[in-house]
């Protein structure tokens, strides 16, 4: 289903936003509890990864830095 | 959104294989006359809680095996699980099979059975993208996980992030504080779990409050399961099966004969609300004739 909204224009389309917090699925409502699924960050953990080694290797996925090819995403329905 | 749920995901995602998914916390060895692989064949489903898997699918290829809950063996019957997954993946070998655990023992076991070991972060991308597809703003995110709160390490929890998303979706004009966030859910969390058999929904926040006490006066950080599974539990619950629930609902974070909160700041918060909770002594006295 869509939904046809007109809005005022503004510089900085505020009611863009307005509109879309107004429609966004909520968790705790029982038509979108299965709305919102983002895979979780999956890693490859070797027998010798010990748990800041595996902090390291998140935090260079989280900023950004080097290391991503490390990281496997689960493939889940988006 | 922690292993059971992507497990779920797996199961019904749309690819063109077949899936099965077995929930391992009703695993019983096979009888002495049956291959021990037996004992994971019954238990697997079309779906959670559906039908017996067909046998043409078990015999064929291709499908993903599912196995839920791994730590959640009874006790008496641990000792043959991994023995009968290795052979259940040895006998079908055509098959994917993804085993789910907490970081226990059963982790190492199935590690050295060959099998490659995976683990779920808690990623502060994750959280971003989570609250972006929920349609929270760019600014409103960005003032969460930096600005504002300051709460980029507690998003990673999904729990936390599915709740703050809401909070972030109201048009509130006054955000919540970090600390009613921080304590509010944890208490929202327990009081869900309560209602699965309690009488009282505050009990279980109560004694988890009182957990987070109790590390903070002593300088620790985690407990020993042991530890926990023998203090007294709240009203119609054991120790252990509060420890359970608490886990169970992502409030404590457990491996291996350790039991934690998820985050340090969850165990701060709860000793900062129980402290503005309680009524000042010095004022309490001198307003007493």
């Amino acid at each position: 289903m869509v939904s046809v909204v007109p809005y005022a224009i503004d510089p900085d389309r505020t009611e863009v936003e307005r509109v879309a917090v107004a429609f966004a699925p909520r968790a705790d409502s029982p038509s979108s509890a299965q709305l919102t699924w983002v895979a979780p960050v999956v890693m490859s953990a070797a027998a010798d990864d010990d748990e800041e080694r595996l902090q390291q290797r998140l935090s260079s996925f989280d900023y950004g830095f080097g290391e991503q090819e490390e990281v496997v995403r689960s493939r889940g329905p988006s | 959104m922690g292993k059971t749920t992507l497990l779920d995901r797996l199961a019904t995602s749309q690819s063109e294989s077949a899936s099965a998914i077995a929930n391992l916390r009703d695993f019983a060895p096979a009888a002495p006359d049956d291959p021990v692989e037996h004992a994971i064949a019954r238990l697997l489903r079309v779906e959670r809680g559906g039908d017996a898997l067909p046998i043409e699918v078990l015999e064929g290829s291709g499908a993903k095996m599912l196995l839920d809950a791994s730590d959640e063996v009874d006790d008496a019957f641990s000792d043959s699980l991994i023995p009968a997954v290795t052979a259940a993946a040895e006998r079908w070998p055509e098959h994917t099979w993804i085993i789910a655990s907490r970081p226990r023992d059963a982790v190492a076991a199935l590690r050295e059975q060959g099998f490659e070991v995976f683990r779920i972060m808690g990623s502060r991308r994750w959280a971003r993208a989570y609250l972006e597809t929920r349609s929270v703003p760019p600014e409103r995110v960005r003032r969460a996980m930096l600005d504002g709160y300051g709460l980029g390490g507690l998003m990673t929890i999904p729990l936390f992030a599915e709740r703050l998303a809401d909070r972030l979706l109201d048009d509130d004009p006054e955000p919540p504080l970090p600390l009613d966030l921080l304590v509010g859910e944890q208490y929202a969390a327990t009081a869900r779990e309560a209602k699965r058999g309690l009488q009282h929904k505050e009990d279980l926040g109560i004694w988890m409050r009182s957990l987070a006490v109790a590390l903070e006066l002593r300088g620790r950080v985690s407990a020993a399961v042991d530890e926990l599974d023998a203090l007294p539990g709240p009203a119609g619950l054991s120790g252990v099966a509060a420890r359970k629930r608490l886990v169970d609902a992502s409030l404590l974070a457990d491996e291996t004969d350790v039991v934690a909160f998820p985050r340090r700041p969850l165990q701060e918060g709860l000793c900062a609300r129980a402290i503005l909770d309680t009524a000042d002594p010095s004022r309490r006295s001198s307003a007493s004739p």
